[in-house]
């Protein structure tokens, strides 16, 4: 006498498993795309940091010096150099704006140091960078510089800064 | 007498899958939006309190401190906070001057003085619909300062200014006791460069911008005063005088005067 072999009910059936594939695809998919995200934000915010450190550096180096020791006049201006006449104690430092070799130049005449921008790839300091020496009823001096880089926002990072000259209250 | 029902595995591998499914999605979805919110005011907050905006603050408190009378500050005091966008109000000394170039350069739109706490200021803006939104959530996210209560005769200086399309916001606390640290009058040097068949004084050896210097000359005999060369320390020619002018106008900077002298004819 032949046995028969009885079937059972244990084990999943093949439609069981396609739709259980399809579900945990879907939700490794969408995941996948929110960690991309976050990951190219995390690498944009690095650039970010980068480019805001030295922007940070610079002013303080520029700012301390037309402040602390009192910028008196300006001469030598042109579109993307200046020097800076200061009084206490009386010196003359030199700003260039060397957006060729990517760096801002700055210093006193016989120490220029420069300041390479960040050595990220595609980051370059804009030729937009200029000085505006503002004349009228008092004078003023506008640096702004723009570095640029595809994945900052408005693909581009600016700062200035402005420093009243020969500020007295009289 | 009835049989049991035999339980079968149809259909629990798909339970499960569902059921863990949602499990995760739930996770995930509350984790964004927890996250969502703080990654938005984390990009909100690049524009609060930067270096640049701080030294545009700085500017605008030495305006204040320089050019305001002592109304405002009684006033500032007294309702909390003032607001001193307008230049003109800066009427002591050349201040007004000063805080127009430097406003309409910087681009500044908004500058308030408040006590040094900002208690008061924060609930006037808040829901203040005068206010920008994004100066609202700027002072919602100043801190209140209202536990230090040691610092008499502070205020603080609070500024919104314009850079590249987007607001940047700046602040700064004010000293009413300490005076200004820009002198009331910056002095130059005046240097007289050696010269042969003659010699040039001029008193004083040092002169505030606009100051009219008279020069004494003494020639040797055989020479007369033939006029001078003023230039500044790099060596550019500022001014020439002729042989008849023995007095200018100071500059705002240390000059050199080089005397001429001609031969008697």
């Amino acid at each position: 006498m032949r046995k028969e072999k009885k079937i059972n009910n244990h084990g999943m059936t093949a439609i069981e498993m396609l739709v259980s594939f399809i579900i945990v695809s879907a939700i490794v998919i969408g995941l996948f795309d929110v960690v991309m995200n976050y990951r190219n934000k995390q690498q944009i915010e690095s650039i970010y940091n980068s480019v805001v450190a030295y922007s940070n550096s610079l002013q303080k180096t520029i700012q301390d010096d037309l402040i602390k020791k009192h910028v008196n006049h300006v001469s030598n201006v042109q579109a993307q150099q200046i020097d800076f006449y200061l009084d206490n104690p009386q010196e003359t430092t030199h700003l260039e704006i060397d957006c060729a070799n990517g760096q801002i130049r700055y210093g006193s005449l016989d120490n220029v140091i420069n300041y390479p921008i960040p050595e990220i790839a595609d980051l370059t300091l804009s030729t937009d960078s200029k000085i505006d020496y503002i004349v009228g009823n008092v004078n003023l001096v506008r640096i702004t510089i723009v570095l640029e880089h595809p994945n900052l926002e408005n693909e581009h990072y600016t700062f200035q800064i402005v420093s009243p000259l020969n500020f007295t209250s009289a | 007498m009835g049989s049991a029902k035999k339980l079968n595995n149809r259909g629990y591998m798909l339970l499960e899958t569902l059921i863990v499914s949602v499990f995760l999605m739930t996770i995930f979805t509350l984790l964004y939006t927890n996250l969502f919110p703080l990654v938005g005011e984390y990009d909100r907050y690049k524009d609060y309190n930067t270096v640049e905006a701080t030294y545009i603050a700085h500017w605008m408190r030495k305006f204040a401190l320089d050019g305001l009378p002592d109304n405002f500050y009684q006033q500032a005091s007294t309702q909390g906070y003032i607001d001193i966008s307008d230049c003109n109000q800066y009427t002591n000394q050349n201040m007004a001057s000063w805080c127009a170039g430097f406003t309409s350069v910087a681009q500044v739109k908004q500058v308030y003085l408040t006590t040094y706490s900002t208690d008061i200021f924060k609930n006037f803006v808040k829901d203040n619909h005068a206010f920008s939104r994004a100066f609202q959530e700027y002072i919602a996210y100043l801190p209140s300062y209202a536990k230090n209560t040691s610092k008499q005769n502070y205020y603080r200086v609070i500024v919104a200014y314009e850079l590249d399309g987007r607001l940047q916001f700046g602040t700064i606390e004010l000293n009413k006791n300490a005076a200004s640290s820009i002198p009331s009058e910056s002095t130059s040097q005046i240097n007289v460069a050696d010269s042969a068949n003659g010699l040039l004084t001029v008193p004083p050896s040092q002169a505030s911008q606009g100051d009219i210097i008279t020069l004494e000359a003494t020639p040797d005999a055989g020479y007369q005063y033939g006029g001078a060369t003023i230039v500044d320390t790099q060596g550019n020619t500022i001014l020439t005088l002729s042989a008849d002018e023995l007095t200018f106008e100071m500059p705002a900077y240390s000059i050199t005067i080089i005397p001429n002298w001609s031969v008697i004819s």
